[in-house]
């Protein structure tokens, strides 16, 4: 029926002594409420016509305006990275990856959280002497965490990057030196937790297949340790 | 016999429950679906050095802006899109709007409110990280650092009013992230984040500090819960 609206019934005949009604007199309302009867709206409703307890619960399953997706790995083993790509944090042998599975209404939007925590790190280098000046002096602090999204747009399988946040192993950042190239380490940043959030909405209908939490270290001679982590996503629906 | 007036009567109850006084008894409890409600999505985008979105759905609105390092074809995540020398460059010892430095004016959050809840966060990814110097005495040169006592903080303001704040942050690169809820009216809403930083004085010997504060990424959502 696209945008119609069931209306007031009115079609209908009110009857004298003496009528003899027909048969497409008596059929007509019931007629017009078959024809418009899946467009009921606020014409034919009373006010307050409708309690919360008329509503789906819950924040899972098909609830209305809002749907949460959840992982949790509580792993306290600590798992160290010292990747310089990004790779999907594995605990266990279970990869950081939330499954979403589901096809968006043209500009839905959603939002993910991630967080978890960064163990006893191995830092061997935070300060790159060969960089200066400028360049690269303090990148060899750092490490970043990146939220990857895995989904299906036009029908191809695509990846989208959601957000990339960093930190870095020790307090250092900048400096001067010119003539020592192996400073020594500044305080070691051990036991910080991470946390960050993204907002997404496509313009378009896309398929949300997944999300997973990934990261990776700017200098290979630091490894990154991960251990407990969790990621959320919240579908907005209305 | 049928009398003219029941059959009347009869059609009449009939069709005035139906034009208008549907109600909950006639619906199952648990039954009204997302499907049920009308989707609909009115959306404004952004774009340039900050991109974000204004989008508003039937019980809240999503509103979001954001600049990062990661998505600008000249940086990646490990190179800051704002560099401040906290010796040579403006900044006070209060509150700094972030949206007062280069390529961050369109980053606070502006939109009109739906009255209820504004629930957000902010975060950022920066850096105030301790100086590293080289020091000779007695002819042994050897690499020193100052800086540990210096601290920065984060705040998240709502049309000027501070509604969440990190509190002191010792020297690091780090990400905040700033959650944030505070009532509203139906009324022009204003979200942005500033920051404070506490550094102790350069040493009179000739080096002047350099103590850099830098920004890789920002980003503010808010959700406007009106239903």
């Amino acid at each position: 029926m696209g945008e119609e609206r069931m209306p007031l019934i009115t079609n209908k005949t009110n009857f004298a002594p003496g009528d003899v009604p027909t048969a497409a007199e008596l059929n007509a309302p019931y007629d017009s409420l078959q024809s418009v009867g899946d467009d009921i709206d606020g014409t034919n409703t009373a006010t307050g016509w409708i309690t919360w307890r008329h509503t789906e619960a819950g924040l899972t399953g098909n609830a209305i305006a809002n749907r949460l997706y959840q992982y949790n790995n509580d792993t306290t083993n600590e798992t160290l990275y010292n990747n310089t790509s990004y790779v999907t944090i594995s605990e266990g042998g279970n990869p950081a990856q939330l499954s979403l599975g589901f096809t968006s209404e043209s500009g839905e939007c959603v939002r993910f959280h991630a967080s978890g925590m960064v163990g006893e790190s191995t830092v061997t280098t935070d300060y790159d002497y060969a960089g200066l000046p400028g360049g690269n002096k303090g990148k060899p602090n750092y490490y970043a965490f990146r939220l990857l999204l895995n989904a299906t747009v036009g029908g191809a399988p695509t990846t989208i990057n959601l957000g990339e946040w960093g930190y870095s192993f020790t307090t250092k950042k900048s400096g001067n030196l010119t003539s020592i190239t192996t400073p020594t380490l500044s305080g070691r940043i051990h036991w910080q937790p991470f946390a960050f959030s993204a907002v997404y909405s496509p313009n378009s209908s896309i398929t949300f297949n997944s999300v997973e939490l990934q990261c990776k270290v700017y200098d290979n001679t630091n490894s990154l340790s991960v251990e407990r982590h969790q990621l959320y996503a919240v579908r907005a629906k209305r | 016999m049928v009398k003219p007036s029941s059959l009347n009567d009869n059609i009449d109850k009939y069709l005035n429950e139906w034009n208008g006084h549907l109600n909950g008894n006639n619906l199952p409890v648990f039954s009204v679906q997302s499907d049920d409600i009308k989707y609909e999505n009115f959306r404004t985008g952004f774009s340039g050095a900050v991109s974000g979105l204004n989008t508003e759905l039937q019980t809240q609105g999503y509103y979001y802006k954001r600049r990062s390092s990661s998505f600008e074809g000249s940086t990646d995540v490990w190179t800051p899109i704002l560099n401040l020398n906290l010796q040579t460059d403006d900044w006070s010892k209060g509150w700094n709007r972030l949206e007062y430095y280069s390529g961050f004016s369109q980053f606070p959050v502006v939109f009109d409110s739906r009255e209820g809840m504004l629930v957000g966060c902010a975060t950022i990814d920066w850096q105030h990280g301790t100086d590293t110097m080289l020091v000779t005495e007695n002819e042994i040169s050897f690499s020193s650092t100052r800086g540990d006592d210096w601290v920065s903080e984060w705040g998240v303001f709502v049309n000027d009013v501070l509604v969440a704040r990190s509190g002191e942050i010792p020297p690091r690169r780090h990400t905040t992230s700033l959650p944030f809820s505070i009532p509203c009216g139906s009324q022009n809403v204003k979200v942005d984040v500033r920051w404070i930083s506490t550094i102790s004085d350069y040493l009179a010997s000739g080096r002047p500090h350099g103590s850099e504060f830098l920004v890789f990424s920002a980003e503010v959502w808010v959700r406007n819960v009106c239903r």
